[in-house]
């Protein structure tokens, strides 16, 4: 479990609440032993964590929980209610995206005398919910009760770069709850998943809706993924530009602002389209939809497709109302500005350099300001040049990530975290670019040019062929490349 | 220019007329600075970027020092937006209403005067030290409350910066000192000579702005020949890995820069090129890492070049190493524009609506108000 927002378990006084079924039995507690790759070293990784977080067993005999409870783990042990043995576990299906995971036992007699529990509806905002787990600061499962707060959209700290449908409550937060379940009524309606650091009486677990879009997106034996149709709208309540697109003069239709490159989505969407309505969801002029009671962002009415399916829009365009079937598949071209998970990172070393994508993950490691050291180029390449500079955009921009230091690269001034630009004069638009550039000259020199302003370093080729091997010797990296 | 500049000027200066000129002793007691230093109101507005329209308003008093005939010389910081200058002299007593001779802003530098006859009176002009020498005594000098305070620094080092308000770079004096509360023009003497004037502090560093770089601009100033400082409009990368030059095929000794960027001009083609080697500015030496050795200063970096006694639109003589032969090339120094903070407000006013931010502008000044004496 990580250091984010960690979850945790509303506790509950059962004095008089009847829980003919005892939920809690279903309970689990889940030991992980994982290990995280370095991602500016990515040969290697951090020393194996050990860490804890809850769980819940469902039908199929499987266990129910956070993502982040168990990413990058090497080891998974669980625990049942009041049982001191420990189980193997493995993950069986794993959602980065809505930090959802299954689990199942190897030994399946791990599941005798437990009741698969039941899922209901997303709470009412107002009603009282209590969550279950074994959350640090004892042994022993813990349950804490709090009302539903609020229902909407919350950016998901697991993936870095989602946000789902939400619901908060006012239950105390304490790592350790992460992947328990939220229950009422003796049915779960939540998975206890992350907190706010600052604010008190404030945590957050994942509904219904989400959940049952996960468990029906894997019965066809693999999780895809929730699809994003790619447009962004902005609220479209200034009068005279509603007049200026023939709008009528009531509280519909939020403008279309920008589009992701999604093929789809540009062929069928254009900007300055007003979208009404998704499925069976109109959308507000604030850009929002009325879920289930709730006004949250049209988002999640977007989130209610599964990939591969087609959502009726109707939009408002060049004066009158436009029926489209937009086919709704997942976006992957923002992987690098999310954390990533499951998939070790690529990289590749020669004479000493070390060469990696960009991503998020790497940026971090300069520390928790990075925001504030990185050099702007980094920032625009990971974040703006997407959207500000399409034509403009590599597949995978690479950085120098470290310099394991050789003699024939003690010499070089450009200072790590650098973007490169080409190389031999190939522009490096991925990681592979930078493999083929070295290892096609036959130039006596080579040439790193770096972004910006054209800085420069150059190897020469025979020192640093002939010093290869000593560098991944010295410095114990086991192989030049993960490509 | 290839002349060292500590010899650049063999006349001082100092004004040969009027009482007070003349030599002085080596050394001289701190408070001999009094009919020197005289103190600088600037009143200002300040913009909110927020809320355009509205102005706040700032005052600054700042040190000056008497210089020549009718000019205090002063640091050009915060005189930017300014509503209203008056003088004092003697660190107490009436102000006495005054107006900007000229500013420039990326020199850091301005002279202010007064067409008030009696506000001269009593006052003596302050020599500017030539060359600055590291090994001497140096002090801060400012009037605090009505007395003139004195405080020990120390030399740190001579660096090559710019004062945040323009792209020109030169050459600064760092010194060490407990003093606090300076970076307002004060100035830093040893012995009986100016040795710099103080802009900036951070902590006990202290950044002062070298007797000689000023008295180059006023030199230039007096003889009209002063068009704003300049700058190398390129980019250059140091030398120090050895392939790269081998790369470039530049024979003999491993010496000079790489230039790695040159920005597009519409009106002329860049007389450089991106992986020039750059070997000489002005006959001085580059080495690898981009430095030259200056008679005055030591080892400064080549930026200092672009200001050492040269002006926007002077051209430098450049060596580069080009086509696997070394080549001679003229470049000419771009004009260093202000900094856009500096951007003033079309709506000046007060006495300087007389226009006296330009140096070859006659000086009117009407006096707005006699403080009571």
């Amino acid at each position: 479990m990580s250091n984010k927002f960690l979850c945790l378990v509303l506790n509950v006084v059962l004095a008089g609440s009847g829980f003919a079924a005892e939920p809690e039995r279903s309970v689990i507690q889940i030991m992980t032993f994982s290990q995280q790759p370095v991602w500016d070293a990515p040969w290697r990784f951090d020393p194996v964590r050990r860490s804890s977080g809850s769980g819940f067993v469902i039908k199929g005999k499987r266990i129910m929980t956070n993502a982040h409870v168990v990413s990058w783990a090497k080891q998974i042990l669980v625990h049942r209610y009041q049982d001191p043995r420990p189980y193997l576990a493995r993950v069986k299906f794993i959602a980065h995206d809505c930090d959802l995971a299954l689990l199942e036992v190897e030994d399946e007699s791990f599941f005798n005398g437990l009741e698969p529990l039941r899922f209901g509806d997303l709470p009412k905002v107002r009603s009282t919910v209590v969550t279950h787990g074994y959350p640090a600061g004892g042994e022993q499962i813990s349950y804490t009760r709090g009302v539903v707060s609020r229902i909407e959209l919350q950016n998901y700290v697991h993936s870095g770069n989602r946000a789902f449908l939400t619901v908060q409550t006012d239950a105390a937060i304490n790592p350790g709850n992460s992947g328990g379940p939220v229950v009422q009524d003796d049915l779960v309606v939540g998975v206890a998943f992350q907190g706010m650091p600052g604010l008190e009486n404030t945590g957050f677990f994942i509904p219904p809706p989400v959940i049952h879009h996960f468990l029906k997106d894997i019965e066809d034996g693999r999780y895809g993924g929730f699809p994003m149709a790619g447009i962004r709208v902005v609220p479209l309540q200034n009068p005279a530009y509603r007049r200026y697109l023939r709008l009528p003069d009531n509280d519909l239709g939020a403008r279309v602002d920008s589009l992701l490159p999604i093929a789809a989505t540009e062929k069928l969407i254009q900007l300055d389209d007003v979208l009404l309505r998704v499925g069976k969801y109109e959308v507000a002029s604030d850009g929002t939809v009325l879920y289930e009671g709730n006004r949250v962002s049209a988002s999640a009415a977007f989130q209610t497709a599964q990939r591969g399916e087609s959502l009726p829009l109707k939009v408002w365009r060049q004066g009158k109302e436009t029926d489209i079937s937009l086919p709704m598949n997942v976006y992957e071209g923002d992987r690098s500005v999310g954390n990533q998970y499951d998939v070790l990172p690529r990289y590749f070393v020669y004479a000493g350099l070390v060469f990696t994508p960009l991503s998020l993950d790497y940026m971090k490691t300069l520390g928790q300001g990075w925001r504030d050291v990185a050099n702007a180029e980094l920032i625009y390449e990971l974040y703006y040049r997407r959207s500000e500079a399409p034509d403009s955009t590599r597949t995978e921009p690479v950085v120098l990530a470290s310099t394991l230091a050789h003699s024939v690269n003690a010499n070089f001034k450009i200072s790590n975290h650098a973007l490169v630009d080409k190389i031999n004069g190939v522009r490096i638009d991925k990681l592979e670019d930078v493999v083929r550039s070295f290892e096609s000259t036959t130039n006596t020199h080579h040439v790193i040019e770096f972004v910006p302003n054209h800085a420069f370093e150059t190897l020469n080729r025979a020192d640093a062929e002939a010093a290869q091997a000593e560098v991944l010797k010295t410095y114990g990296v086991p192989k030049d490349r993960r490509l | 220019m290839n002349v060292r500049f500590i010899h650049c000027f063999a006349v001082l200066l100092l004004f040969g007329s009027g009482p007070g000129f003349g030599s002085e002793a080596a050394k001289k007691a701190p408070g001999d600075w009094e009919r020197e230093l005289v103190s600088v109101e600037v009143h200002r507005k300040q913009y909110d970027y927020f809320q355009p329209w509205t102005k706040h308003v700032q005052t600054v008093v700042k040190a000056g020092l008497l210089i020549g005939p009718r000019e205090i010389l002063t640091t050009a910081d915060g005189l930017d937006n300014r509503t209203l200058v008056r003088l004092q002299k003697g660190g107490r007593g009436p102000w006495w209403s005054a107006g900007v001779k000229w500013a420039d802003y990326p020199a850091n530098l301005a002279v202010v005067t007064s067409t008030d006859e009696k506000f001269w009176a009593g006052l003596k002009p302050a020599t500017l030290a030539e060359p600055v020498k590291k090994e001497e005594e140096i002090q801060i000098i400012r009037w605090r409350a009505g007395n003139l305070e004195v405080r020990k620094a120390e030399f740190s080092r001579f660096t090559v910066s710019h004062p945040n308000m323009s792209d020109a770079v030169h050459v600064q004096l760092e010194l060490s000192s407990e003093i606090d509360g300076v970076g307002w023009s004060e100035p830093a003497i040893a012995g009986s000579k100016v040795v710099g004037l103080v802009f900036s502090q951070c902590g006990n560093q202290l950044q002062v702005l070298p007797s000689p770089f000023i008295r180059s601009i006023l030199d230039a100033q007096k003889k009209g020949h002063y068009k704003g400082l300049g700058y190398f409009d390129f980019t250059w990368q140091p030398a120090e890995n050895p392939e790269t030059l081998d790369y470039l095929k530049l024979e003999g000794e491993k010496r000079g820069v790489v230039v790695i960027d040159v920005p597009d001009k519409r009106d002329t083609a860049p007389v450089l090129r991106p992986r020039d080697i750059l070997l000489q500015v002005d006959g001085f030496d580059v080495d690898t890492q981009g430095d030259y050795v200056d008679a005055g200063y030591g080892h400064l970096v080549l930026e200092n070049l672009s200001t050492r006694n040269k002006w926007a639109g002077d051209p430098a003589r450049l060596k580069i190493w080009r086509d696997g032969r070394a080549q001679d090339v003229v470049y000419r120094l771009p004009k260093a524009e202000d900094a856009a903070r500096l951007v003033p407000d079309g709506g000046r006013i007060g006495n300087d609506a007389l226009h006296f931010d330009s140096p070859t502008s006659e000086v009117r000044i009407q006096r707005r108000s006699v403080p009571p004496s």
